[in-house]
């Protein structure tokens, strides 16, 4: 499906629409998606980036979309019609009304004039007003107040008139791509609302001309002009010579001359007819329709073709900042990094049932010590120490686990097992390094020597420099979960936290 | 392709180093050891081509017992590593083993060994086992000491671990900036020749991703500036209605949107760098006037008063002009002025009048609009930038390991402002001006980002971020 038949109108509604959609995505996977384009696309795109976007656009587009833009384009299409038609009509009924001769009295030009010349050389002198850029006149109080004003007489404005045939849904697509909702669209809206006002000027001025030489070859019209102000008739042709400056050296037929313009003259009570060659009054058509043409038709021709310039550049402006381009562009053009995993292991975390008590309990009594830790056996003070927190008495101490041999583990074990049931055991071991399998391992097999049901205290023990020190509660915590998880009724966690804390 | 398992004891950060590494947030880290049961792999991967893998492992539960296993079944030195692939083969599935089997296998498979353990604790006895262990596989390997709480044992670990790996880094998986990761990685690429390459073919890339990640947020922070500088709530009230009544909860209403633009904003900005489970909590915003709240009158749809005055006026001197024209000049244009000044001042005083009629007693020609907003403080889209700048360097300098709520202070304007040479800030004048002013949108939000990203790339480059 390639974007290439659609016109630029289409172009922006689909990148609107499919901007918006993309806004559902998030960022790993439009990046995902968009990057697979690009480089399905290779590198040649690059350089012509509108060439890239709108092929990204073509790719992404849906049958759903096809069919709104199609739809956009026929209501588009029949505002531009309507809008010419109308131009037509009330170019040719216009005419029909000033030359409404009834074959006694004579076309007046004061009115065609006015009509004709002055009113349409106003109108599109008041357009040029509303064209001119606010950034350069908004000095001026009131300006831009006045440039609304004249907009709001555009007849562009009459596509509301002419959307009202249209769906509602297209409507208010049009209405948002028109820049009533979105400000990027504010220069396209201003300039396809002119485009239509000057192609209705077009319109009118054309159909006003052709409705004049139907007429003229048709009809016999008399000219003749008609004030109750006493003009000289040498004004007159001052404002004619004037107004038929343009073609005179090229068409010097269609400059009226001081005869014709005073033998056109006439008074209410006059019969004309009767001082005047009727041929001769009727030599002011090609000088009327001059007029029309050079000041009708040729300023609303050059400011349609202005409009549809501007119109053009807005489009051109409007795509190359679009919002959203830039990003699309990136995801285009740059590599999917990717760094995560695919899957994550779910954080396996018991719940803590009991959180650990910080304080040392008096345990009592005779104990059988195996330290664990590797720091404690060699140095008689510190022993003397836990036995005091603890309110023990060392009946024999052990050593096991860390660096030796897995045998004298197994020695230590059966050592117990031979030893007084009623003497609890106590295992000292280092607070803040994580309780290990080994460990584990150890418990389970002193239970299988011991007696079901003989006491074993875990003795979490926090040392720094050969001193005793309160072990941290998170580390106490991660020693009850260890005890939870051995299952073994009979095996408590005691901390040994110093008296003095240091 | 380059593999790292990265293993040590149970609990000492080797997820945080994952996370961090892989910029990856959803990665389990917990306060408990043995939080990661499998192994689970982060391939870094560049338009779907793998560059390298990194290898979250479970700690070591029973170093001892499985060197002493190896140890029954060596014969000779250079057996070692065959030794150690017969204990895999030879534990694995039988339950027994079940951490060791699954932290060795990536490795001899072939995967470089990233030997993680914790700076704030002390060095034990018990950890030689394990390094024996994958001192035995063989493969290139790698310390690194993290630093979790302190750095107290950093140089007695530093110590230790010399005697067993060539290369000792300290790696702090909280605190790093993105450059340090860049240069860790390199550094892996240094334990092997053919990896060499590769990990700086994937550093390229991830110096270019971060570029599109700057790029990508001042985009998204200019967007939202734009949007939060043009706000604005209109609402048509009947012209007998007490303006006052509306007020509050259309200026509540205005502010929960704005809120709710910023708070979108810093979700994007927080999800282009990968930080999708972040919670973070900021000090509201607050609007620098006063009196954002303004009462207009509208006549005959939509006008307001200045301009149904110009139509009038535009109107009435048409008529005029007719009839200077019909009088040939005759009037010196006088009907035309005359025409303009009736009709423009006429309608200034039926203005009134006109907004009570009602086409046909249903169609209202005319009532008050109630505006609240938009924010025109010219320091506005200043004091909006600096919050973004600054909640965006906290997030593109948070390594992936923090799990704590990102908690923003409020920003002195100042600050930042000064910090900024003379060129940048006369860009960002002139740039903030037109956004005050509602002109040239379009072009004003490509060159704010624009100005945006150079601006965030600068302050990385400063390391000025997190201060």
């Amino acid at each position: 499906m390639s974007a290439e038949p659609f016109t630029r109108l289409q172009n922006l509604f689909l990148l609107q629409r499919q901007i918006s959609r993309d806004s559902e995505l998030t960022y790993a996977e439009l990046h995902q998606r968009d990057r697979n384009i690009g480089v399905a696309a290779g590198d040649n795109q690059k350089t012509d980036t509108d060439r890239q976007l709108l092929h990204w656009l073509s790719s992404l587009l849906t049958a759903e979309d096809i069919k709104q833009a199609m739809e956009i384009q026929s209501g588009h299409r029949l505002i531009t019609v309507g809008i010419s038609l109308l131009g037509l009509l009330l170019g040719w009924l216009a005419i029909i009304g000033l030359f409404q001769y009834d074959g006694q009295g004579r076309v007046n030009l004061v009115y065609l004039l006015i009509v004709l010349v002055g009113l349409q050389l106003s109108l599109s002198l008041l357009t040029l007003i509303a064209m001119l850029p606010q950034s350069k006149t908004g000095w001026i109080p009131g300006f831009s107040s006045f440039q609304q004003l004249l907009r709001w007489f555009s007849p562009g404005r009459l596509q509301k008139l002419f959307a009202r045939f249209m769906p509602v849904s297209e409507r208010q697509d049009i209405a948002e791509l028109l820049g009533r909702h979105h400000k990027v669209f504010a220069d396209i809206g201003k300039w396809q609302i002119f485009s239509w006002s000057q192609l209705f000027g077009v319109a009118f001025n054309t159909a006003a001309l052709v409705s004049i030489f139907i007429l003229i070859a048709t009809r016999d019209v008399a000219f003749g002009w008609s004030s109750t102000l006493a003009i000289d008739p040498l004004a007159i042709l001052g404002l004619t010579d004037m107004l038929s400056w343009p073609w005179h050296t090229w068409l010097p037929t269609a400059v009226p001359d001081f005869q014709l313009v005073e033998a056109s003259h006439y008074f209410r009570l006059q019969n004309s007819a009767a001082t005047v060659e009727p041929e001769t009054l009727g030599h002011w058509w090609p000088f009327v329709m001059l007029c029309l043409g050079f000041y009708g038709l040729l300023p609303r021709l050059l400011l349609l073709l202005f409009s549809r310039f501007q119109l053009s550049s807005a489009y051109t402006r409007t795509l190359h900042y679009f919002p959203g381009r830039r990003e699309v562009l990136a995801r285009l053009n740059s590599a999917v990094v990717e760094t995560r995993a695919k899957q994550h292991d779910d954080a396996n975390e018991d719940v803590v049932t009991e959180p650990a008590k910080s304080e040392s309990q008096l345990m009592g009594g005779a104990l059988n010590l195996v330290d664990w830790t590797g720091l404690v056996l060699d140095k008689t003070t510190l022993i003397d120490e836990i036995q005091l927190v603890g309110q023990f008495s060392l009946a024999k101490a052990f050593s096991a686990g860390l660096k030796h041999k897995l045998e004298e583990d197994e020695k230590v074990i059966r050592q117990l097992g031979r030893m007084d049931k009623n003497v609890p055991i106590g295992i000292l071991v280092k607070s803040w390094e994580p309780p290990l399998g080994e460990l584990a391992d150890f418990i389970d097999d002193l239970r299988q020597a011991v007696a079901g049901q003989q006491i074993i205290y875990l003795l979490p023990v926090a040392i720094k420099a050969g001193q005793l020190l309160s072990p941290t509660q998170a580390d106490l915590d991660e020693w009850q979960r260890f005890v939870q998880r051995l299952v073994d009724p009979w095996v408590t966690l005691i901390p040994i936290v110093p008296r003095v804390q240091v | 392709m380059p593999r790292f398992a990265v293993v040590g004891h149970p609990n000492r950060g080797k997820s945080s180093i994952v996370a961090t590494l892989s910029q990856d947030d959803s990665v389990a880290i917990a306060k408990f050891s043995g939080t990661t049961r499998h192994r689970l792999s982060f391939p870094m991967k560049v338009d779907g081509r793998v560059m390298y893998e990194l290898i979250d492992t479970p700690g070591f539960q029973r170093a001892r017992k499985a060197l002493a296993w190896m140890q029954d079944e060596v014969e000779k030195v250079h057996d070692r590593p065959e030794v150690v692939k017969r204990f895999v083969e030879h534990w694995q599935g039988s339950g027994k083993f079940v951490d060791e089997c699954e932290l060795l296998q990536p490795i001899i498979d072939g995967a470089g060994i990233i030997y993680v353990v914790d700076g704030s604790r002390p060095y034990g006895e018990e950890y030689e086992a394990e390094m024996e262990i994958l001192r035995w596989t063989g493969q290139p390997s790698m310390a690194l000491i993290n630093p979790i709480d302190n750095t107290e044992y950093v140089e007695e670990w530093r110590a230790a671990l010399n005697q067993y790996f060539k290369i000792t880094r300290v790696f702090n998986a909280m605190t790093v900036d993105f450059y340090k990761r860049t240069e860790i990685l390199n550094a892996f690429g240094q334990l092997q020749e053919a990896w060499r390459r590769p990990l700086e073919q994937a550093v390229n890339s991830l110096e270019e991703m971060r570029k599109q990640q700057h790029q990508q947020a001042a985009q998204a922070i200019v967007k939202m500036v734009v949007e939060m500088t043009a706000f604005a709530l209109e609402k048509k009230i009947p012209t007998d209605a007490d303006a006052g009544e509306y007020q509050p909860a259309m200026e509540t209403q205005f502010f929960n949107k704005l809120r709710k633009l910023e708070n979108r904003g810093r979700k994007n900005v927080q999800e282009i760098y990968q930080h999708s489970h972040l919670e973070s909590r900021e000090d509201v915003i607050e609007l620098l006037d006063s009196d954002l709240f303004k009462l207009k009158d509208w006549y005959l749809w939509g006008l307001d008063k200045k301009q149904l005055a110009a139509v009038s006026a535009a109107a009435g001197a048409t008529a005029g002009l007719v009839v200077d024209a019909a009088v040939g000049g005759a009037s010196l244009m006088l009907g035309a002025v005359t025409g303009g000044i009736l009709g423009g001042v006429g309608s200034w005083f039926m203005a009134d009048t006109i907004a009570r009629q009602k086409i046909s007693g249903i169609l209202p020609l005319g009532g008050k609009i109630l505006a609240f907003g938009p924010v025109s403080n010219r320091n506005f889209p200043y004091v909006l930038l600096g919050r973004a700048i600054y909640h965006q360097q906290m997030i593109a300098g948070r390594p992936h390991a923090q799990r704590d709520q990102l908690k923003l202070k409020s920003v002195n304007q100042s600050d930042w402002l000064e910090r900024l040479g003379r060129e940048q800030r006369k860009q960002l004048d002139k740039l903030c001006k037109n956004l005050s002013n509602q002109e040239k949108l379009e072009q004003v939000q490509g060159e704010l980002s624009d100005w945006l990203f150079q601006a965030v790339t600068a302050i990385e480059g400063t390391g000025a971020n997190t201060s």
